[in-house]
């Protein structure tokens, strides 16, 4: 019964912080998102990831750090206290949002491998590809396979097992060079693991969160581009292959968990083109990191404010969990 | 001249947003060429009344017509109107943007509800968007090629200044795939 106890609570204080917090992002993520507009794709992609996934972060931390850990040092175990309604409401809205996350993960990762499994359906290995992406860089070694059908002329696809998939029609289509940057791009989707991040976005599935979604699924593309590209001619290949391969198929069906050379409305297609026409160095914005230093200085200062509060924090969270329980 | 605002006037402006939604359609579907030069003169200076409409930019019209007319454009939904001494104040709802996309819409739905075969008009509209996009790659196409051509005259020419004698040596428009 303790235990019981302990999970309904547990699972209505991260529905009650999952939901809030998500409405709070639908609410505030145009805002945050415009504010922000000027800086470089790569920032811009991890930004809307980070607020995307910030709902989910946010109360897996505090239910793991503070609900579960109060409930189990303060609450006594030998009271039999009633369940109220609402936390056992709470506890089935989070049971439903988890199946729903589940299935609706397996559905996309169900229609993603039938549709691999048909373009794959006699594929056969291209020939090896140097591995060499944007200037001369190490990248990890990903089979390259030929498919018959001419779309999805590229496509990066696989979350374990990475695969990058070329049809004839994109092969015959483009010069060395332009296949070498479009092999680029979908080698940046891999590296950045742009189809784990759509898994998960499936898994977390929210009302009101799609356009969100839709900017990153736009600012990974770009992002995508820019890390395919060094220099104003491979700019220009990179171009080059996107208008041919436009042209074998203006609006490629979207299959979930891939991340398509050529996809989405023409108008966003243009734009890309026209990005990497004017491209310069600037598009990729300067890589600012965080120091090591001032990472774990932020950290250090975290786990010592936490360790000065923390009993004084669990309370309080006990506190409210009691509230809600009844 | 100037009225208090009336009961209708009230229920106008606080259903305005949910009209906006359902009626608007309806009501900007038409608009005569004085209708549309006032807007446009609206949306130029943002809001005005109707004296500084007739001061300003429509001084061959007649004080009444331009009353009337935006009291028609206000009751078409298209202006919304605030009491300023003994007149209105006129400012437009939607911009030009919204405006003109939703007569787009409006026509594109009366296109479609006009065939017998809904897809028909469809399949004409994809065609015609189809023959666009095609065009705007040709174009886009065009672009990549002069800015390729332009990138290897910059680069020969500092392959002239840098090694005058290299240059005969190099095979003309090879360079491209290595690069």
């Amino acid at each position: 019964m303790f235990a019981a106890r302990g999970i309904v609570v547990a699972v209505s204080v991260f529905v009650i912080v999952y939901c809030a917090l998500s409405l709070a992002v639908v609410c505030t993520w145009r805002k945050v998102w415009l504010g922000k507009r000027k800086q470089s794709a790569r920032r811009a992609a991890n930004l809307l990831f980070t607020l995307r996934m910030f709902p989910l972060m946010a109360a897996a931390m505090i239910t793991a750090a503070f609900t579960i850990p109060s409930f189990v040092l303060l609450e006594p175990r030998a009271i039999h206290e009633p369940l109220g309604g609402m936390p056992l409401a709470l506890a089935l809205c989070g049971a439903a949002l988890g199946i729903f996350g589940a299935v609706n993960a397996a559905s996309a990762l169900r229609k993603a491998s039938r549709s691999i499994s048909a373009w794959t359906a006699a594929a056969r290995p291209a020939d090896a590809w140097p591995c060499h992406a944007r200037g001369g860089e190490a990248c990890a070694p990903v089979p390259v396979l030929r498919i018959s059908p001419p779309l999805p002329a590229m496509t990066a696809v696989g979350i374990v097992r990475p695969r990058i998939l070329l049809s004839d029609a994109a092969e015959s289509l483009l010069t060395a060079g332009e296949l070498q940057t479009a092999l680029n791009h979908e080698l940046a989707h891999l590296r950045r693991g742009d189809n784990l991040k759509k898994l998960l976005l499936r898994f977390v599935a929210f009302p009101g969160l799609g356009s969100l979604e839709a900017a990153w699924l736009r600012a990974i593309e770009l992002t995508a581009d820019d890390e395919a590209v060094s220099n104003p001619a491979q700019a220009l290949d990179l171009a080059s292959a996107l208008i041919k391969l436009s042209r074998l198929g203006m609006v490629e069906p979207p299959v979930d968990l891939t991340a398509a050379l050529v996809h989405g409305p023409a108008s966003f297609m243009s734009t890309r083109i026209e990005r990497l026409i004017a491209w310069s160095e600037e598009h990729r914005g300067p890589s600012r990191r965080l120091s090591l230093w001032c990472g774990l200085a932020a950290g250090l200062a975290t786990v010592a404010v936490f360790a000065f509060t923390y009993s004084h924090l669990l309370a309080q969270v006990h506190t409210a969990t009691e509230w809600l329980v009844r | 001249m100037w009225r208090r605002p009336s009961l209708w006037d009230k229920i106008h402006s606080l259903l305005s947003p949910v009209k906006r939604i359902f009626h608007f359609r309806a009501s900007s579907s038409q608009l005569g060429p004085l209708e549309e030069r006032l807007l446009e003169a609206l949306w130029r200076c943002g809001t005005a009344t109707v004296r500084e409409l007739v001061e300003t930019g429509c001084d061959d019209l007649a004080y009444t017509t331009v009353m009337t007319t935006l009291d028609r454009l206000f009751k078409k939904n298209l202006l919304s109107r605030q009491a300023e001494g003994r007149a209105f104040r006129y400012t437009p709802r939607f911009t030009r943007q919204e405006l003109h996309r939703e007569a787009a819409g409006e026509a594109f739905r009366q296109l479609l509800a006009a065939s017998p075969a809904g897809s028909l008009p469809l399949s004409y509209l994809v065609e015609i968007i189809s023959e666009r996009d095609a065009q705007l790659l040709d174009d886009l196409g065009r672009l990549v090629e002069a800015k390729r051509r332009a990138l290897r005259d910059g680069d020969s020419r500092n392959s002239d200044s840098r090694d005058p004698v290299s240059r005969h040596h190099t095979p003309k428009g090879k360079d491209k795939d290595i690069a």
